[in-house]
């Protein structure tokens, strides 16, 4: 049924999304009433914007002919649409990101509900859509991430990141901060601000899902780790983490504390395995022993069974070998960003596609 | 098996690459149970 929600208002930062603009405008104007969703189109090459005035008011879509990255097109979107003023809650979305029905009365009720914790944001769960090896690989590292980390993360009250696809915000923040241009992870980068501003709560509301787009190939899911790793430590050494003397600080030091382990372990085994096999071949195997059969193995046995994806027992040796591999990119992006080799502000987004009569169809690179 | 055992625990840092999901599970069981607690405890209060 349609609602007319006019205390949130949907804001889509857009830039060549002619491959999905048009479902998620489809679903998203199935429950929503289409005055309250925005549309900031940066500077298309493509139809984005011609589809987006196939579904939205004239005065609800904007074109910039200027690149302002995902950023900075939403930081316009919000000012020139006066969404501060006009709405109580604002929600800003990808354009790949197709919330559940229930996604906005779900969050509006855990604001409502944790009036106490005075929640500035709340988060929803984000599911991806399993249709290959790469993507049934990211469905066990957002249940891991979700279920664990971020439950853990509400419970004290540190959130590290407000993913961009599935947050809604009191517009109240936009009044005090807005999306900066310094990082490739615009939405971690204000995360951070929020804590270090210590503008309110964040929560997270598992309730609320969010499904949105993974890489369809092995180099495109390279490619979005190691911008998801690089703004991580850009925000890391921008909010001058873990000296501001906040709980949240903790957290994200434990994070990194833990990314870091992970990666020199497999690094230091791969340099030094030709001497290890030589001389000592069983050295391999124990660094393994508690990260595979302790921890590996039972959450993965725990999201094939929640998920019924049975096939994803095939992908046991590809998918830990993908926990190895992010483990270096952890380590290669920290390098980057130590060195300055790590760009921000830019669109930086994996290329999208589309299942149609059983083929992968991806959309152009963006390089 | 006991050259196994000493073997693993020779190792600089067994699990400390998982050190933070350890404490994360942890803190979620706490969290867990001080709610139940607190929900326990408000039912008890209210018969009494």
């Amino acid at each position: 049924m349609k609602k007319n929600n006019s205390k949130t208002a949907i804001i889509i930062p857009a830039s060549n999304e002619e491959f999905v603009i048009e479902k998620t405008l489809k679903t998203i104007l199935s429950y929503i009433n289409k005055h309250d969703v925005y549309l900031v189109d940066d500077n298309s090459k493509d139809k984005t914007f011609e589809l987006a005035l196939k579904f939205l008011p004239l005065n609800n879509v904007l074109s910039l002919r200027k690149n302002s990255g995902k950023a900075g097109a939403l930081n316009i979107g919000i000012n020139k649409f006066k969404l501060t003023e006009k709405y109580e809650y604002i929600m800003p979305i990808d354009a790949d990101a197709v919330p559940a029905s229930q996604f906005l009365e779900n969050i509006l009720e855990c604001f409502i509900l944790n009036k106490k914790r005075k929640l500035i944001a709340v988060t929803g769960k984000v599911i991806g859509n399993n249709s290959s090896w790469i993507t049934a690989y990211r469905l066990w590292e957002y249940e891991i991430s979700q279920n664990i980390y971020k439950n853990s993360q509400n419970a004290t009250s540190t959130i590290a990141v407000c993913p961009g696809c599935a947050t809604v915000y009191r517009s109240k923040v936009f009044k005090k901060i807005h999306f900066s241009r310094d990082t490739v992870t615009e939405d971690m980068d204000l995360t951070f601000e929020i804590h270090r501003k210590k503008l309110g709560k964040i929560g997270y509301c598992s309730k609320a899902t969010v499904n949105t787009q993974d890489p369809g190939t092995f180099r495109d899911f390279a490619k979005q780790v190691e911008r998801w790793y690089k703004g991580f430590w850009q925000c890391v050494i921008k909010h001058n983490v873990p000296w501001g003397g906040q709980k949240f600080d903790l957290e994200v030091a434990l994070l990194a504390t833990e990314g870091i382990f992970n990666g020199f372990i497999v690094l230091a085994l791969l340099l030094l395995s030709p001497v290890i096999i030589r001389f000592r071949y069983e050295l391999m195997i124990y660094p393994f022993i508690f990260d595979f059969w302790l921890f590996f193995l039972p959450s993965l046995l725990y999201t094939i069974l929640k998920y019924k994806e049975y096939r994803m027992m095939l992908y046991i040796p590809q998918f830990y070998f993908m926990r190895l591999f992010t483990g270096l990119i952890f380590i290669k992006s920290f390098l980057k960003v130590l060195f300055g080799l790590a760009p921000s502000g830019e669109w930086q987004r994996t290329r999208r596609w589309q299942i149609s009569e059983r083929k992968l169809w991806l959309s152009p690179s963006l390089d | 098996m006991a050259d196994f055992r000493k073997e693993i625990m020779a190792q600089p840092i067994p699990g400390l690459n998982n050190i933070s999901l350890v404490i994360h599970l942890l803190v979620i069981v706490v969290a867990k149970t001080s709610t139940t607690i607190k929900k326990l405890l408000g039912k008890f209060i209210k018969r009494k």
